[in-house]
């Protein structure tokens, strides 16, 4: 027991590291939008929620803001017409297959994103809807797709396989039993899907740097073209937004309860 | 089922949604004599497919152009050629690029390993509720605020004035300028790795067998040593999963070296977009995309076969 002192802390101490090294940053930018003055200024000058204000009262910065939402709900709804009716099959089909469609379908995640932001570049260009934000969504949701595909199917995995049949033996047609029982059962796994799509989505900025103009460009191109001029409290209020839904979904998604049991599940992955 | 009810008596007022469901039924029944209903999951799953389909042919189209000889000044297509290849591989630029884009992407990669497995044994192992939710929550901080906040983290950090300059000049030294320098980027991109690494990891940690490191103990093998030889050997694969998903994540990493390198110290992916758009030859820019793709699968495959490798263990 005499060395358990010497390796626990070490653990510990990486543990604590980590910590800072991931939130730290994202602290800094919550105390900076709430901080007086032009600049950002470490410690921080005096306290106002003007910068929030801005981000309303500020044209530019409040369309951005509504071109994100566009992007992101079309990036949902991409999910949800095209991820989920895949992921309620995948189980269906053979092993050989489901392998080789989920690989498919995570072909978004497997190339570089730069690589794909460039390919929808080029196939929207040959498509005629470059530039229109909608074919942004699309883009995006087709790269976050396995993100939507995943939360479902580990909520199938947790599923009584004995369910259908005692479905049917109490006389449901297949019918009902998808509808009564099933799909109850895999609406946590979609709606965790639908918000880590949405969350995702309306973060992102490698692919919308390259497929938005400065008409159309959404908050984190907006934030972007910001930063090149000044690191002000202004944009980090603009930023911290994004602190503020994160924190939102991610309190919604842990009272569903399905990140818990998916990250900390023992099956092998 | 609820048929049954309505034929004594009275008929009672059936629900809009039951009359769904019955039209659903008889559908379904109709599709089973028509061999649909074997084919119904492909059905379901063609769609999904054929979305991923509009990205695989926008890769199909980044290929086809890279393979093609360009006319910069005119901006038009010529012939067949692997020109653009070999114009780019005696590019200086892409040669500094390229080099500094592998060994960071390998250095990071490492580190973010190094760093998720004692993370993560810290939250499988943590007693305490509260303790696992709250690292949980920390893990997806960096992917959920998204890379633009992050980045914007890093810089109000380490740009002149923020909390790096205040720390320095409290402890009397001078305030290094780091942002533009590789120690920003790679600051920023292990912070993106790390949670990739954890989430990888831990599904392994997990499956640890406790009596193993009991058994050890009871030998006489110190704590360093267990984990050396009783918990790395189990991780093994694992961690070999994480390090070739990390490298991969770093290869193909744009935002870090834009923002926090402010173009100073491009990656192949920076390379990429500034042959794309800034300097106006597209073929180079596919070239080096389909570069990149070749590249990340073949290294972060060399890792996975790698992590298989049995290491011959001498006799302790």
């Amino acid at each position: 027991m005499r060395s358990m002192r010497l390796t626990v802390p070490v653990r510990n101490l990486v543990t604590a590291g980590g910590v800072v090294l991931l939130v730290g940053p994202t602290l800094v930018v919550l105390i900076a939008s709430v901080s007086v003055g032009r600049q950002i200024v470490f410690p921080p000058h005096g306290f106002t929620l003007d910068w929030y204000g801005q981000i309303v009262r500020d044209g530019p910065t409040w369309n951005a803001l509504l071109h994100s939402f566009h992007v992101a709900l079309v990036a949902v709804a991409v999910g949800l017409l095209f991820g989920v009716p895949a992921a309620f099959a995948l189980p269906k089909i053979g092993i050989g297959k489901r392998f080789v469609v989920i690989l498919a379908l995570s072909l978004g995640l497997s190339t570089p994103i730069i690589v794909s932001a460039f390919s929808f570049f080029e196939i929207f260009a040959q498509l005629g809807v470059y530039e229109h934000l909608t074919a942004v969504g699309v883009a995006i949701g087709i790269v976050n797709l396995p993100f939507m595909v995943w939360p479902i199917l580990s909520a199938m995995e947790d599923q009584d396989p004995e369910l259908p049949a005692a479905a049917a033996t109490l006389g449901a047609d297949p019918v009902e039993e998808f509808i009564f029982v099933r799909l109850p059962l895999m609406t946590p796994g979609i709606v965790t899907g639908a918000i880590i799509v949405f969350v995702l989505s309306i973060t992102d900025f490698v692919i919308s740097q390259v497929l938005t103009t400065s008409a159309n460009q959404t908050l984190p191109v907006f934030i972007y073209s910001g930063l090149r001029t000044s690191i002000s409290p202004g944009l980090g209020a603009a930023s911290a937004l994004f602190i503020a839904i994160a924190t939102l979904v991610f309190v919604v998604v842990l009272r569903i309860g399905g990140v818990e049991r998916f990250l900390l599940r023992r099956s092998s992955s | 089922m609820h048929t049954s009810q309505v034929a004594i008596g009275r008929p009672p007022r059936v629900p809009f949604g039951w009359h769904v469901v019955d039209g659903l039924i008889s559908l379904r029944r109709s599709a089973v004599g028509r061999n649909v209903g074997k084919a119904a999951p492909l059905l379901l799953i063609v769609p999904a497919l054929a979305l991923v389909g509009v990205l695989a042919s926008g890769i199909g189209f980044l290929t086809w152009a890279s393979l093609h000889s360009y006319d910069t000044f005119l901006g038009l297509q010529g012939e067949f050629s692997f020109g653009e290849y070999s114009a780019i591989i005696h590019d200086r630029q892409f040669q500094t690029d390229l080099v500094r884009t592998i060994s960071m992407a390998s250095i990071t990669a490492v580190i973010a390993v190094l760093l998720a497995i004692p993370f993560s044994l810290v939250m499988a192992r943590s007693r305490r509720r509260w303790m696992r939710l709250a690292l949980m929550v920390v893990i997806f901080v960096p992917y959920l605020t998204g890379d633009i906040t992050r980045t914007f983290g890093w810089l109000a950090v380490l740009g002149p004035r923020g909390p790096l300059t205040w720390l320095c000049e409290r402890i009397g030294v001078t305030p290094p300028d780091l942002i533009g320098t590789l120690w920003a980027i790679g600051l920023g991109t292990v912070q993106v790795l790390f949670p990739a690494a954890v989430v990888i990891l831990l599904p392994a940690v997990l499956r640890l067998d406790p009596e193993l490191e009991h058994a050890a103990g009871t030998l006489g093998a110190r704590p360093s040593r267990t984990f050396l030889h009783v918990i790395l050997p189990q991780l093994q694969i694992a961690a070999f999963g994480a390090l070739a998903a990390c490298w991969a994540l770093a290869m193909g990493d744009f935002a870090d070296p834009q923002i926090l390198g402010q173009g100073l110290k491009d990656y192949l992916a920076n390379f990429l977009q500034n042959r794309y758009l800034a300097i106006g030859n597209p073929p180079q820019g596919a070239a080096t995309g389909v570069i990149l793709i070749g590249l990340v699968t073949l290294g972060a495959g060399l890792i996975l076969v790698l992590g298989r490798v049995r290491v011959r263990r001498r006799p302790l």
